[in-house]
């Protein structure tokens, strides 16, 4: 390199990590991995997301420049917050640094699985839920599909200011569709099998925001049993093999799709062509009724089926899902998911995420995350970042210069905060909405209080008017 | 530098004789790229143009714009912005990348300019040269479905290596904060059309796209914003001799374009006409377009400082061009 500074091995860490505290590793996925550190001012968690690099010659990877995009345009607070982005300009890495979130979905459900032995509360999955489509109904409305949502990816706020509630992260697969129809320029896998919808798995090629709603169908259902609704076994051989296994878990729970009630079916490349005589095989003894453990004629049980609707056209929008009646009776969602929902209730104590403390920045220990793999289940491992803090503050932007003892690392850090509509809450300004996030807001608006959701939602009592 | 006025005449004969090259492969395939690039550009057009999502692009595209007119336009007409998107445009065409890439690249262009100040690239055609694959490097990643390694990113004069155009996507990714999703005028073009037109057709729509793409060498696209482009754009296509009352008249028909500047739709409207009407006359004179600028081959490394500075070495002043 020309610009007079050496490389430099995995020993030193990057100048601008000294404004954190490392405490460890805490996920490792495709896209890399993620570590915990605190602020070193503030003692705030934050979340690290190290990108792998990108092939040799190949730049700055797309995937790293769609999530940061989709994540820079975002501003919701059950969106996961991204809070600063690093290059580290000895080796052009990326870093992603968010709000560190203790909890997410896979662990709290299998906590009870495995732990407690006993199905999550009314309260607490109702709120889940309704933060999860709050949230995905803001990205949505912003014309993002996130394409990969499962419950490792549904994050929940530990201790703190914004105990219980829920983000959305991982925004890796998500993608900002120009129209409803048109398709995603996209060829690999995309989301997880267990939670990819029906249309999907049939060839699609269109998405549509309707498959985010079936994979939240998927983990409504899953909060309520404890259990995936829809174990397939992936198939992986070519890029993008037919997922028979899958759609025939779905078939056996659902019935066998019919081009009365999905007319579109028949368009359905897999379909189409029968290879695999999905359209003469028969299905019997089937009924969603007999796998959830809700009563049938319940809103919940109502919800779930408008959710796992095999027609996408047809299929619930997370609009009118945060809609249902479901929400309207008690026990109402809350901000806080995680409390009690009765006086005296006990508190469920859920176990923190573990962290490989031997692991150093650079990952280059090779140690596996302490944490426990359950057999058979793809999402396992699969932490992506993210929450909580105290107080809603974050580190200020610092510009760290190539240091003392660090002659080759030359990190700049560009600190999001005060670009609008990401936010800027230390301010107290309404965060002026990025654009596209208007509609969105102004749904917002009529849901909270107009501070949007920043520092003070304040979104369970008015929430509770319904 | 005894040998460099050699050098750069060298260079030059070898670039006119690629140039020549371009002129009669583009003659020849003329007419078969038109149809194609028509197709090309009907994908483009997007196809939801409700009230709706046009709302929702304008309230995008109000949170990226802040530059006037006015207050631009004087940075905006320079050579080293020409020879770039004289270069994107060039290189759009031998890939096969859509339109919309090439668009996105000059806005990722416009961008940089406007947060940067080009002083630090003056008169570094190199620099320029570096800018210009980084932008389209980026804009490709964001648009097309297939993405060149970025080492088939060939520029007649110069050889980048890899890191060299990765520090520099990194640094056009910082300095436009990463907001890389850009609203183009394309995705309004149908909407308008269909509301400021009777007759609405796919012809006046390939007409406004080829408006657009006859000025983007002289209109800087901050200057404007993106459905200002598209309103000027199908008003155009379909009329050449609007006055600012007329097309403020029209305007005010259609609700979604009552947010719009007018002036600054006329004023757009104004440059597109006026660049077609060149273009007209350098077409009929046979005029080739003006001859890029040129220099000896240069390995350049970079580097991105932190405070944003971009630093380049350059580690060899010659290198045989080996095609």
């Amino acid at each position: 390199m020309g610009d007079g500074r050496s490389g430099g091995g995995g020993v030193n860490r990057p100048a601008w990590l000294q404004q954190y505290d490392l405490v460890g590793k805490i996920g490792e996925g495709t896209y890399g991995l993620v570590f915990l550190a605190r602020t070193s001012l503030r003692k705030c968690c934050i979340a690290i997301k190290k990108f792998k690099q990108s092939k040799e010659g190949d730049g700055v990877s797309p995937t790293a420049i769609r999530e940061i995009m989709l994540l820079r345009e975002t501003c919701h607070e059950n969106v996961v917050k991204l809070v600063n982005v690093h290059i580290n300009h000895v080796d052009m890495s990326l870093y992603l640094a968010f709000d560190y979130a203790e909890y997410d979905l896979y662990e709290i459900i299998r906590h009870h699985r495995e732990k407690l032995n006993h199905s999550i509360n009314q309260y607490t999955v109702k709120s889940l839920l309704w933060q999860l489509l709050n949230g995905l109904n803001y990205l949505h409305s912003n014309w993002i599909i996130h394409r990969d949502l499962k419950p490792s990816n549904i994050l929940v706020m530990g201790d703190g200011e914004e105990h219980g509630v829920v983000k959305i992260a991982d925004f890796g697969l998500a993608r900002i569709y120009q129209a409803p129809l048109k398709p995603l320029y996209e060829n690999g896998v995309v989301v997880t099998i267990w939670y990819r919808a029906p249309e999907l798995l049939l060839g699609a090629k269109h998405y549509t925001s309707a498959v985010d709603m079936w994979a939240v169908g998927c983990i409504f259902a899953e909060l309520l049993t404890l259990k995936p609704l829809f174990q397939g076994v992936e198939a992986k051989a070519t890029p993008n093999p037919f997922q028979l296994d899958q759609l025939d878990k779905i078939f056996k729970v659902l019935g066998h799709p019919t081009p009365e009630r999905w007319p579109t079916l028949v368009n359905l490349p897999y379909w189409q062509n029968d290879q695999q005589h999905i359209q003469g095989h028969k299905y019997d003894n089937h009924g969603l009724h007999n796998f959830v453990t809700v009563p049938q004629k319940s809103p919940a049980y109502d919800l779930l089926s408008k959710m796992l609707e095999y027609d996408p056209r047809k299929r619930i929008t997370a609009a009118q899902a945060l809609e249902h009646e479901y929400f309207r009776m008690d026990p109402l969602p809350g901000r806080n998911a995680l409390v009690p929902s009765q006086p005296g209730e006990k508190i469920v104590n859920y176990p923190a995420r573990p962290v490989d403390t031997t692991a150093d920045f650079e990952g280059t220990v090779a140690v596996q995350p302490s944490q426990p793999v359950s057999s058979g289940n793809a999402a396992s491992g699969n932490i992506a970042a993210a929450s909580v803090a105290p107080s809603r503050s974050m580190p200020r932007a610092m510009h760290v210069v190539g240091m003392q003892r660090m002659p080759n690392t030359g990190m700049s850090t560009f600190n999001v905060a005060p670009q609008a509509g990401i936010g800027a809450p230390s301010s107290g300004n309404i965060p002026i909405p990025r654009g596209a996030a208007v509609q969105a807001h102004q749904q917002q608006l009529r849901r909270k209080d107009p501070s949007m959701g920043m520092q003070n939602p304040g979104y369970p009592q008015q929430k509770r008017r319904f | 530098m005894a040998d460099s006025g050699y050098m750069v005449s060298l260079s030059t004969l070898i670039c006119k004789e690629d140039e020549t090259c371009f002129d009669v492969q583009e003659a020849e395939e003329e007419e078969e790229e038109e149809e194609e690039e028509e197709e090309n550009a009907k994908a483009m057009l997007c196809e939801e143009d409700s009230d709706e999502y046009v709302e929702m692009l304008l309230n995008r595209e109000s949170c990226f714009c802040s530059a006037t007119p006015d207050a631009a336009s004087g940075k905006s007409v320079n050579s080293a912005r020409s020879d770039a998107v004289r270069w994107i445009l060039r290189t759009k065409a031998l890939f096969g990348f859509s339109m919309k890439t090439a668009y996105v690249a000059v806005i990722y262009l416009d961008h940089f300019f406007m947060h940067r100040t080009t002083d630090s690239i003056k008169g570094k055609s190199w620099a320029i040269r570096l800018l210009s694959v980084a932008c389209l490097s980026l804009a490709v990643k964001m648009e097309e479905r297939k993405v060149p390694a970025l080492s088939e990113f060939r520029t007649e004069d110069y050889r980048f290596d890899a890191e060299a155009i990765q520090r520099m996507e990194l640094l056009v990714l910082g300095t436009l904060e990463w907001r890389m999703s850009m609203v183009t005028p394309f995705s309004y073009l149908s909407h308008f059309a269909s509301k400021l037109q009777q007759h609405a057709s796919e012809g006046v729509l390939w007409k406004a796209i080829k408006l657009v793409f006859a000025s983007i060498e002289v209109m800087n696209l901050v200057d404007y914003r993106a459905s200002v482009i598209a309103a000027a754009a199908v008003l155009a296509a379909s009329d050449e001799g609007l006055t600012q009352t007329s097309v403020k008249s029209k305007m005010s028909t259609v609700s979604s374009c009552r947010s719009l500047d007018t002036d600054h739709v006329f004023s757009c409207y104004s440059l597109l006409i006026q660049e077609t009407q060149k273009e007209k006359l350098k077409t009929s004179k046979g005029l080739a377009p003006p001859d890029h600028s040129v220099a000896d081959g240069l390995s350049v490394d970079s580097s991105v400082d932190t405070d944003g500075t971009i630093s380049f070495v350059v580690a060899s002043s010659k290198r045989r061009r080996l095609q």
